[in-house]
């Protein structure tokens, strides 16, 4: 069985042979981390890495706040209806006046990635 | 295949990528160089990803100015201590903030030496230290020469040292800026310096010219700021580009006697902003490509050179993206989601980025360029190489809004790292 573990980079332990430290990461791995990985399944995470909508996602918390939650003078988007923040994003891809940047930025997504980040952001409790 | 008692033993000595079971520890241990962008966002998303988290942030600063901003604080428009923020008081989310200045990094037991000869070590290290200048490229600049002629470019005291003297100076003075060669800490920043300087010395000092010594000959935003500074500012900022022989290649500091080799030119105030590498410890680490910065590999931000050391923000080759502190910002969440993903034995896929970056001609008048990358096998690449600024023209509803979002994600931002 092959079982992947943190910090999996044991070039510096040549001298003991890799497969051993392996051996010796993965008992650490499964001594020690049950209880950090319960930390990581149970949490509203920032940053979650498993998570494919959250870590595309982040890129629009920089201006309208982690998860959306926030932004200031730039529209709040956690909470909101799934379908109105699709149909919102596909509308902003087209230019129009008084539209500032968001044409610029959402022209580079796809259809699936937009509703990924609006299911993403609906799913957030504000 | 067996395993002896004498080799796990010993594998668990010398095991680097564990020493957190010999300090009896419950998890590994996280250490970032750096309190700014990459380093302050990183230790966050870390710690509300998970609280638990050993997180130590090396910081030689207890007070982070940022570059964002600071062109609004030559120009009076608001005061050096609202771009202060406390690296200290990032102690309340329950990182461990080293106040020091390290003087050595060792990559490969990622360890970070300090001034007073402390090491401080982890089971990876996260380095955002930023950029160092290469005085030697200007004959007669060195730091101390920086308090007559501040570059202003990391903010803080230097800033405060460039508003002094543009608020002492006369009225029908010369102001000489001076920029560098590419690759620098953000690209439009000299520009919207530029832009707000002569906001002042227009409300203030009209009388007053600003000469630019650019050894660039194209810039970011060029046709955006060049609209605005003719509407704006007409008369009053002369550029010499590169192929003019903008280069600033000797300055005499007392003076303020500035040589392009072709000409020379006489300040008032002489704001020279010095070729730039990554920061000075991370070249004496072996860390960078020979040419002063760092390669990083596209999803997680890992150093190409180390493992398990991460290098973000300005000092790092981030494929497209470009050195701003938005970059650095995302860059660093993505990596804290990189961490995580290592330590429960996982990899991340590739995603998608987005670059903002907002600059002011004057209080009211903003504009943007907005990119999208992607994190392709090689490097962060940009998607959309076209129409990627606001467009010319705009009009002044357009240039209200942007500079009330240019507010609207500094606070944002600042709040996420700082708050």
């Amino acid at each position: 069985m092959q079982i992947r573990t943190p910090f999996a980079h044991i070039d510096s332990l040549s001298h003991f042979g890799r497969r051993s430290a392996q051996v010796l990461i993965n008992v650490i791995f499964f001594q020690i981390f049950p209880a950090l990985s319960l930390t990581v399944t149970g949490m509203t995470a920032i940053v979650f890495a498993q998570d494919t909508d959250a870590r595309l996602a982040m890129a629009c918390g920089s201006c309208h706040g982690l998860d959306g939650q926030r932004g200031g003078a730039i529209p709040a988007l956690a909470g909101r209806e799934e379908q109105e923040l699709l149909d919102l994003m596909r509308t902003l891809k087209e230019p129009a006046d008084g539209i500032t940047i968001m044409p610029r930025i959402l022209r580079a997504y796809n259809d699936d990635e937009l509703k990924a980040l609006a299911r993403h952001f609906a799913s957030i409790v504000p | 295949m067996t395993i002896s008692r004498r080799t796990f033993v010993g594998g668990l000595m010398a095991a680097p990528l564990a020493p957190y079971v010999a300090r009896g520890q419950a998890g590994p241990r996280i250490i970032i160089l750096g309190g700014g962008f990459g380093g302050g966002s990183l230790a966050r998303a870390l710690k509300r990803a998970m609280p638990g988290m050993s997180v130590t942030l090396i910081e030689r600063e207890a007070t982070y100015h940022t570059c964002p901003f600071s062109n609004g604080v030559l120009a009076g428009m608001w005061a050096l201590d609202s771009i202060g923020f406390s690296t200290i008081s990032l102690r309340k989310h329950g990182i461990e903030v080293v106040q020091a200045s390290a003087t050595a990094i060792e990559p490969e037991n990622h360890t970070i030496v300090l001034g007073d000869g402390r090491k401080i070590s982890g089971d990876v290290l996260v380095l955002a230290p930023g950029i160092d200048f290469n005085w030697s490229m200007i004959e007669g600049l060195t730091p101390n020469a920086a308090e007559q002629v501040p570059h202003a470019w990391k903010a803080g005291p230097q800033t405060q040292i460039l508003r002094d003297q543009l608020m002492a100076m006369d009225d029908g003075g010369v102001i000489v800026v001076a920029i560098p060669a590419p690759p620098f800490r953000c690209p439009p920043g000299p520009y919207e310096r530029i832009s707000l300087i002569a906001h002042y010395l227009g409300r203030e000092k009209p009388a007053s010219k600003i000469i630019v010594l650019d050894a660039q000959d194209s810039f970011s935003k060029q046709g955006l700021f060049e609209e605005a500074w003719n509407a704006l500012y007409p008369g009053m900022i002369e550029r010499i580009p590169g192929s003019a022989s903008g280069t600033v290649l000797a300055v005499d500091p007392s003076t303020r006697l500035i040589s392009t080799g072709f000409d020379n030119f006489a300040a008032d105030v002489a704001n020279i902003i010095p070729p730039q590498t990554a920061a000075r410890i991370l070249l004496d680490a072996g860390l960078d490509d020979g040419l002063g910065w760092c390669p990083v590999e596209p999803l997680g931000f890992e150093s190409k050179l180390a493992k398990n050391v991460f290098i973000l923000g300005d000092a790092a080759l981030q494929g497209d993206m470009p050195k701003s502190g938005f970059s650095a910002n995302l860059q660093a969440k993505l990596c804290a989601s990189a961490i995580l993903a290592r330590l429960r034995g996982e990899t991340v896929e590739p995603t998608t980025l987005i670059n903002v970056c907002y600059s002011l001609a004057a209080p009211n008048y903003g504009f943007s360029i907005a990119d999208v990358f992607t994190q392709a096998s090689d490097k962060v690449t940009l998607l959309e190489t076209q129409g990627r600024t606001t467009a010319l023209a705009a009009g002044p509803g357009i240039h209200e809004a942007e500079a009330r979002y240019a507010r609207s994600w500094y606070d944002t931002v600042t709040a996420e790292i700082f708050g």
